[in-house]
């Protein structure tokens, strides 16, 4: 598939796909691009603020409350985290544990630990684990097939 | 999650160390017999739940010792003496080995020691090689959406 990309001074921007027929891979290829350009917003200290996937380090749910872990601030999400998971599905974010994701894009290192999981150092310095249940997807979602 | 699961989860994390033990400690507890044809040895049913007994320790031991975070030295020295413990224990409380000659106790106490140290090793090498792998995928997942 041939990609061009027509840098523009003025004007709104936008994307144009030529396809002879609108099979699976040009339908992710707009689910992804859809998705991409998705906002989430979310609250702090009564201001709502418009992030995009990836201004968001992490998500957490802590109490049926959904917090959303930037570079520098915490914020209420008022979406579920499941909601949260499936719009954010062809983003970076992915699921990490039963009240957690994580965007993959701000992770520094990763590191094997006993009993299947993952222990994760975001560049921000917080540590996350990946528990057994979700470190085969984790893996499958870096490219790494059992 | 309920109590009875968690306990259930402890009890599952354990089983491949209690099984790998068992096998171990029933082996050595009857290979003397059919190498020295002069010696009778067989299995007795309590016996054979004391050796289970001992090994679910040993398992339950490295579940809650070698879990944490951490894969370090000390927890696998930790866990280690543990098992020697348990194993010294068992046997000696209830004298295993009583019609064997001493030599093969201290075989037996000498090669569960050398396990471990197989243990830990192995388990070092496997998380050290598991983590190159994950930052390689890392490390290309990151560029190539960078190339997009």
């Amino acid at each position: 598939m041939k990609v061009t990309v027509e840098y523009i001074s003025t004007g709104d921007q936008e994307i144009v796909i030529k396809c002879k027929k609108m099979d699976s891979t040009i339908q992710s290829l707009l689910t992804c691009i859809k998705q991409a350009d998705e906002k989430i917003f979310a609250v702090k200290e009564r201001e709502i603020f418009v992030l995009h996937s990836g201004d968001i380090y992490y998500a957490e749910s802590v109490d049926h409350k959904v917090f959303l872990y930037t570079k520098s601030d915490v914020l209420e999400c008022q979406d579920s985290l499941l909601n949260l998971e499936k719009s954010l599905h062809y983003s970076d974010i992915v699921r990490i544990g039963k009240s957690q994701l994580v965007n993959l894009m701000h992770i520094q290192k990763l590191k094997s630990i006993l009993h299947s999981r993952i222990e994760i150092t975001l560049t921000s310095g917080d540590k996350l684990i990946v528990s057994r249940h979700y470190s085969q997807a984790f893996k499958n979602k870096l490219g790494i097939n059992p | 999650m309920k109590k009875w699961q968690e306990i259930f989860l402890f009890m599952y994390e354990s089983k491949a160390t209690a099984g790998m033990y068992f096998i171990a400690f029933v082996f050595f507890y009857l290979v003397l017999g059919s190498i020295d044809k002069s010696m009778q040895t067989s299995l007795q049913f309590w016996t054979c739940i004391q050796l289970f007994l001992a090994c679910l320790l040993i398992g339950l031991g490295q579940v809650i010792i070698l879990s944490k975070r951490d894969l370090t030295v000390w927890r696998l020295i930790l866990w280690s003496g543990w098992s020697l413990f348990i194993t010294i224990l068992f046997t000696e409380f209830f004298s295993w080995f009583a019609g064997y000659p001493n030599w093969y106790r201290y075989t037996f106490y000498g090669a569960i020691t050398l396990s471990f140290i197989i243990f830990g090793l192995a388990l070092k090498w496997k998380l050290n090689k598991e983590t190159r792998e994950l930052n390689m995928a890392l490390h290309h997942y990151k560029e190539n959406i960078d190339k997009i």
